[in-house]
């Protein structure tokens, strides 16, 4: 096991190198000149040069790269060029915000799609069956910050039982969840609709087993049959699932964080990408590389719990 | 049960009907402003997002103010004369003003601020704006004298900005870059708290140098970037004031109970580049197709939901030097066709246009685009993000672009950079000696009448030539609780706090 963990996090450095190479060409390339961004569209062709000078923006991007990978190996992914903050310092700064939503966002989809998809699993066919099947369409399909514009309508301006915008930290437990509730619905109603197909789909192919036959003919309950039987080998394709949405995920918080006026990493990068902010954005995209490649180790791991056939090593 | 209905409201009307002086100016509480976006920086010399002057209005004095009625009022400067033909400012400033972190306020240090904004090391935004700066002296400790190149009416107009926004010298020196997250001034509320795209957070300063104020605690802002959630925020109570409404929610917000909403001529104006070194806009007679055309105001009723003012000029209503009599800017497709024939297009043109990826400006566009078909023209819009869209125009990378301006207090901000042949924004390079000559003379007149004749050939010899075709000018519309009282509502935007109080907490 530890033999693998390290295997698989040796591996991940020519990836995250790669990574790094392509996020930081990637900014480099963008149109749009910081400069210009940065001094107002009135300055003058000295005062860019001068700014250009001073960020080390005219020097060749190679030598630029070859120091910014340098120092971020250290530990140090520069300054904002607008704000002077470290960009270590921002990222860790909004990380709880976009943690604490990811887990929400999370924790709302599996609580929708377990039960949803274990029901249309066992009673296949029948009414629970038709709207699972139509709420996983639908909320599949839905536009992300259409769905929150319409949950900000609904529970904020018509019910007024939920705060419309805003971030309330811990420890203020009661303020944090309702501040997260809608946030969490609007990105976790895709997911949860995919995990609810994927887990019926997976459902009726263990119900099938043999095992499953056997279990049953031993005088088991349903309900044993299903929850210890049945589900813990179904879940294998839904923690794939979520591991490859992981990335989606991260990728709508973007949209979440912006909608909800969330303080999280995902806006940071946007805003960031707007103004051409070039360290912040270097930054937070290879910090999530790395939180990608985690969180899929992390799956990896999972997978040897619940089906001990599979063997990493 | 109806006696008691009556009661109530019997107590209601009673209440409603004492006299508003006697809850006049309460002290305290914080007041929570709705922002379409967050801060940038809190170094007014480095900044360059409007949304920043917002909240500087309130951390930094300034040496000079506007009013409702564009006047120039006294801040940190008390008095100023002009003198040697509007070549020499000396301007008598305040005594006893003191910075947040109780340095004091001077000359030397009015003299410091100019010296760093001209810094090229800094490479300060401001550095252009001060350019016919030539040399500050300090006469005595609260005198200082500046020195222009050419005579130019609106320094103290542009004084009423970021330029004229003291820093204490004490804290750039402790600071350095990081001034840009620990901002000293003089004004009415100081620093506390900057959570980025959270909340920025700023308290009553107690040694501000206007007596009695600020009535207010706290201020509050927060970045809410989507038009409709922020304006659910307002709905809902989360919210005191906000910035930046969608037009199509003001009608909503003059009908929500609780609810203020305030409309006035902005700064702004918002128009077409015609590139003029790119066929076809080479032409003038195209230019001037292109420019009879265009119904301005189906372009206000329908894409801004019939706020604000056609626009065909670089002058809005709110502007003196606006020329209100001038009216060749109607749409007229008898006119067209005799442009285009004389441009020798009589079948009509097709071009690219390049805008902003934003509803209302794509609407606009539309509307434009349907407009020009109808007369034989055929315009693509072409779609970019703004970093992208202003790279494009810095570089002339365009045929025709669309773009806005917020405008200066100063006409001679919204017209001499565009329209002067070496104006630093007259990206579409349009060039009539004439016109050059029409803008000097006005920016170095002191008389305003006078002025106000010279803008007004200005904008007769920019509708002649086209250069832009002018659509609109947004209004400055604020929206506010009931319960926010004493707020002034300027042109140019700024909420300004220090007289600012709340009836209720």
């Amino acid at each position: 096991m530890i033999q693998f963990l390290a295997r698989r996090l040796l591996a991940t450095v020519p990836l995250l190198f790669f990574v790094s190479l392509v996020v930081f060409s990637f900014v480099h390339v963008l149109p749009g000149d910081p400069a210009v961004l940065f001094l107002g569209e009135e300055a003058t062709p000295e005062t860019l040069a001068k700014f250009r000078t001073r960020l080390g923006f005219d020097r060749p991007l190679v030598t630029q790269y070859v120091e910014w990978l340098g120092r971020a190996l250290r530990g140090d992914l520069g300054r904002s060029l607008r704000t002077n903050q470290p960009v270590t310092e921002a990222i860790l700064q909004r990380l709880p915000v976009t943690l604490e939503l990811l887990g929400a966002a999370l924790a709302v989809s599996l609580a929708i799609a377990i039960p949803a998809g274990i029901v249309s699993a066992v009673k296949r066919n029948s009414g629970v069956d038709l709207a699972s099947t139509v709420f996983a369409l639908i909320g599949f399909s839905l536009p992300n910050f259409w769905l929150g514009l319409i949950l900000i309508y609904v529970f904020a301006l018509l019910l007024r039982w939920l705060p419309p915008s805003g971030f309330a930290p811990l420890p203020a437990l009661a303020d944090n969840a309702r501040s997260l509730i809608l946030p969490a619905l609007t990105l976790g109603t895709a997911l949860a609709a995919l995990i609810t197909r994927q887990l019926r789909s997976g459902m009726l192919e263990v119900l099938r087993q043999d095992y499953v036959r056997t279990a049953q003919a031993k005088g088991l309950g349903q309900g044993v049959v299903v929850a210890k039987h049945a589900l813990k080998n179904a879940l294998i394709a839904v923690v794939t699932v979520i591991g490859l949405q992981i990335g989606g995920l991260l990728g709508n918080t973007i949209i979440t964080e912006s909608l909800f006026a969330l303080p999280g990493v995902g806006r940071l990068m946007i805003d960031a990408v707007f103004s051409r902010d070039f360290f912040i954005v270097q930054g937070v995209v290879l910090f999530l590389a790395v939180g990608y490649v985690l969180s899929n180790l992390i799956v990896d791991v999972l997978y040897s719990y619940l089906d001990p056939r599979i063997r990493l090593g | 049960m109806r006696g008691w209905v009556r009661l109530v409201a019997l107590a209601i009307v009673v209440v409603a009907a004492l006299p508003a002086a006697a809850v006049a100016q309460v002290r305290g509480g914080t007041i929570r402003v709705g922002m379409d976006a967050d801060t940038t920086t809190m170094d007014p010399h480095r900044s360059t997002a409007a949304v920043d002057r917002q909240v500087y209005n309130n951390v930094y004095s300034k040496l000079v103010d506007i009013d409702a009625r564009f006047g120039i009022v006294p801040q940190l400067a008390q008095t100023w004369e002009i003198k040697g033909g509007g070549l020499v400012y000396v301007f008598k400033l305040r005594r006893g003003v003191k910075f947040h972190d109780g340095t004091e306020f001077n000359a030397d240090i009015v003299k410091w601020n100019f010296d760093r904004m001209r810094d090229p090391e800094l490479a300060s935004p401001r550095r252009s704006e001060i350019a016919p700066v030539k040399d500050v002296k300090v006469l005595d400790p609260f005198t200082v004298e500046m020195t222009l190149s050419s005579p130019f009416a609106p320094l103290l107009s542009v004084l009423t900005d970021r330029a004229g926004m003291m820093v204490s010298r004490a804290a750039v020196e402790k600071y350095k870059d990081d001034f840009a997250r620990n901002p000293v001034g003089t004004g009415p509320f100081r620093f506390v708290e900057w959570v980025k795209d959270d909340h920025l957070t700023l308290k009553r300063f107690d040694g501000y140098w206007e007596a009695g104020l600020p009535h207010l605690d706290e201020v509050v802002y927060r970045p809410i970037p989507d038009s409709s959630v922020r304006f659910t925020a307002m709905r809902t109570g989360q919210i005191d004031i906000m910035h930046q409404i969608h037009p199509k929610d003001v009608a909503t917000a003059k009908t929500e109970r609780g609810m203020k909403v305030s409309e006035i001529a902005s700064l702004w104006w918002q128009g077409i580049h015609l590139n003029n070194q790119v066929a076809p806009f080479t032409t003038k007679a195209i230019r001037q197709a292109v420019w009879y055309a265009v119904d301005r105001s189906v372009i206000q009723r329908v894409a801004y939901f019939g706020s604000g003012a056609p626009g065909w000029g670089p002058f809005p209503p709110s502007m003196w030097a606006q020329d209100r009599d001038f009216t060749d800017w109607k749409r007229d497709p008898a006119k067209v066709k005799a442009k285009l024939a004389e441009g020798g297009m009589p079948n009509g043109f097709a071009f690219t246009v390049k805008g902003w990826n934003q509803p209302t400006q794509i609407q606009e566009l539309q509307i434009v685009q349907a407009e020009l078909k109808e007369v034989g023209v055929d315009m693509k819009i072409e779609l970019l993000e703004f970093g992208k869209l202003l790279a494009d125009l810095n570089s002339h990378n365009f045929a025709a672009l669309r773009i806005g301006w917020s405008g200066r207090p100063d006409p001679d901000g919204n017209a001499h950079v565009f329209l002067h042949s070496k104006g630093g924004l007259n990206r579409v390079r349009y060039s009539n000696p004439k016109m050059d000559e029409l803008l000097d003379q006005a920016r170095s007149e002191g008389d305003q009448a006078k002025r106000k004749a010279l803008y007004a050939q200005v904008t007769r010899l920019a509708a002649e030539d086209a250069p832009y075709i002018w659509l609109h000018h947004d209004a400055e519309v604020k929206v506010w609780s009931e319960h926010v009282k004493g707020f002034e509502h300027i042109s140019d935007g700024m909420m300004r706090f220090k007289g600012v109080w709340l009836d209720k907490r």
